[in-house]
């Protein structure tokens, strides 16, 4: 993920053809992904259909992202800042119920801003300014900030010891 | 269950066991405390953030759903609200990524109940506390999961209480900010999610509240029942509570060597004569029961029972020194949440599930992993 950030950044607006191939991408991923956890687990599950649904959803999903690719530079840049604009929110919102409970809400704060203001600059470049550079980056930033922190996770100590 | 269970009715329990009312007072703080060990918590008075036994709404929004992170969450719920009632459970035609969950499922009177107890043993109030905590989830949560599930933990809209003029449709709102509402049958639960891992589909989270209200009997279908309808007693499984608690901390307070916890026994007698009155109590419908418990509580030991303070010890243990806050009745608390949690996660483990993580044996592997459990090899 790191990788493909870095060279994401060296493409610059150019780059937004790459987004959309991503993207057509996770949407392929996400419904393999359903269609997996259907036949694994939601097969015994109540109301388990949805699932397959929505499998076929994402499928369908890939299939007019693939199609779009060439001239869907305002998808592109719409999904990166809902995305960041999202997450945003979320980030700020989670930051306040923790300050009201005490605890550390800083960090979350700051992060939620940061995405707010990201999202913000990618609309006034790609929408206002019709350049896809800001939200590539934008998604580079993004891929490469979730590529460390899976990295740094798999480091955590985890094992407990069973004393008799 | 509800702070009106885990702390008034945990007292009277204890009263009926025959602890005197300052012991009664403690089992109770400890059984009421495991809903409020979070990490928050533990970070505030310098403990050990592994000894946590809860986690507040915040810290499971933020919490990390890789598989570390659901790790960390089953640990805590399942050790000490939602625990396995059969982790060798067997299932047809499922894979076997569902049926590790699917033996996730809290139930009474397990195997695993027999060890919480027996661990509380000689152990001092703290841990019996803790131990009733854990005992009264077993019939209150029964049929969820204490780890993040959609397709064991989920529910729809299929959702009836028993009235006094036949089943009654419930209404589910999203809004945790609205107060329940039993008269209308309208309660609050958590959204949706079609996302396994949520955390949103953590324990009863899909059935709101309704497991905690004793005076609910309503019939659902949960989302590992293939549509049989399951038809919870709450008034029922209650008293069982009730009555499981007593004989738990009768069998904890007298501390023989030779015997053995056994499950699926209920301390008739001392409970007998006070019966009615505790169903009135379970069968009253209101969403907090804790003046009824309470005046219960306090009839029974002729005392009166403090209300509860989730700080009341905190200042002992900030102010001990490092090798004195063992000794404290916080550093006792979070001692039997450290075994617990250790045990619990040792049976999921040897069950061939890696759902609460990696256990070693300390015999055979030495100290390996997590180091606030180093002090378990004290004693």
């Amino acid at each position: 993920m790191a990788g493909t950030a870095a060279l994401l950044a060296f493409a610059g607006a150019p780059g937004i053809g790459a987004v959309l191939l991503f993207l057509g991408i996770g949407f392929f991923l996400r419904g393999c992904q359903s269609l997996l956890y259907y036949l694994m687990m939601a097969r015994s599950m109540v109301g388990g259909k949805r699932i397959l649904f929505r499998a076929i959803l994402f499928l369908d999903l890939w299939m007019f992202t693939a199609s779009v690719a060439e001239t869907g530079q305002l998808m592109g840049i719409v999904y990166v800042a809902a995305l960041h604009l999202f997450y945003g929110i979320v980030e700020i919102l989670r930051a306040a119920d923790a300050k009201r409970l005490g605890a550390h809400w800083r960090f979350s704060m700051m992060q939620g801003a940061g995405n707010s203001l990201l999202a913000l600059a990618v609309i006034v470049s790609g929408i206002g300014m019709g350049s896809a550079a800001a939200a590539v980056y934008a998604y580079a930033l993004g891929l490469a900030y979730s590529g460390c922190t899976r990295i740094a996770s798999a480091f955590r100590r985890t094992a407990i010891v069973y004393i008799q | 269950m509800q702070r009106d269970f885990h702390y008034y009715a945990t007292y009277a329990a204890a009263i009926l066991a025959g602890y005197p009312h300052e012991a009664g007072v403690r089992v109770a703080w400890s059984a009421a405390f495991a809903d409020f060990c979070t990490r928050t918590f533990l970070e505030m008075i310098g403990g050990p953030l592994s000894a946590a036994t809860a986690q507040f709404q915040s810290e499971l929004l933020d919490a990390n759903t890789d598989p570390v992170g659901l790790q960390d969450i089953t640990r805590i719920w399942a050790s000490f609200h939602f625990l396995p009632g059969d982790l060798y459970a067997e299932r047809e035609k499922c894979s076997r990524q569902y049926l590790r969950k699917y033996r996730m499922i809290c139930n009474p009177n397990s195997p695993l109940l027999a060890e919480t107890v027996e661990l509380a043993k000689g152990r001092g109030e703290e841990a019996a506390g803790l131990a009733m905590h854990v005992l009264a989830d077993t019939w209150a949560h029964r049929y969820f999961a204490g780890t993040p599930s959609l397709a064991i933990n989920n529910t729809d809209d299929y959702f009836y209480e028993l009235r006094e003029d036949g089943w009654r449709k419930i209404r589910f709102n999203h809004n945790p900010a609205s107060p329940d509402d039993p008269e209308k049958g309208i309660y609050t639960n958590s959204l949706y999610q079609g996302d396994e891992n949520s955390v949103m589909n953590l324990g009863h989270g899909r059935a709101g509240h309704l497991p905690d209200y004793s005076y609910a009997c309503y019939k659902y279908l949960p989302a590992w029942g293939a549509y049989r309808e399951i038809v919870k007693d709450n008034p029922d499984d209650y008293m069982h509570a009730f009555s499981q608690m007593v004989f738990a901390l009768k069998y904890l307070r007298e501390n023989r060597a030779e015997d053995r916890f056994e499950t699926a026994r209920y301390a008739q007698e001392e409970v007998l004569p006070y019966r009615d009155r505790i169903d009135a109590v379970l069968r009253k419908r209101q969403t907090d029961a804790s003046g009824d418990w309470k005046a219960f509580g306090e009839m029974l030991s002729g005392q009166s029972i403090p209300d509860f303070q989730s700080d009341r010890y905190q200042q002992e243990y900030m102010d001990a020194n490092a090798d004195e806050k063992e000794g404290t009745f916080l550093g006792r608390f979070i001692y039997a949440a450290l075994a617990q949690k250790s045990m619990v996660t040792n049976r999921i483990f040897a069950s061939g599930s890696l759902l609460a993580g990696f256990s070693v044996d300390y015999d055979q592997k030495g100290f390996r992993g997590i180091r606030d459990f180093r002090i378990l090899m004290k004693r």
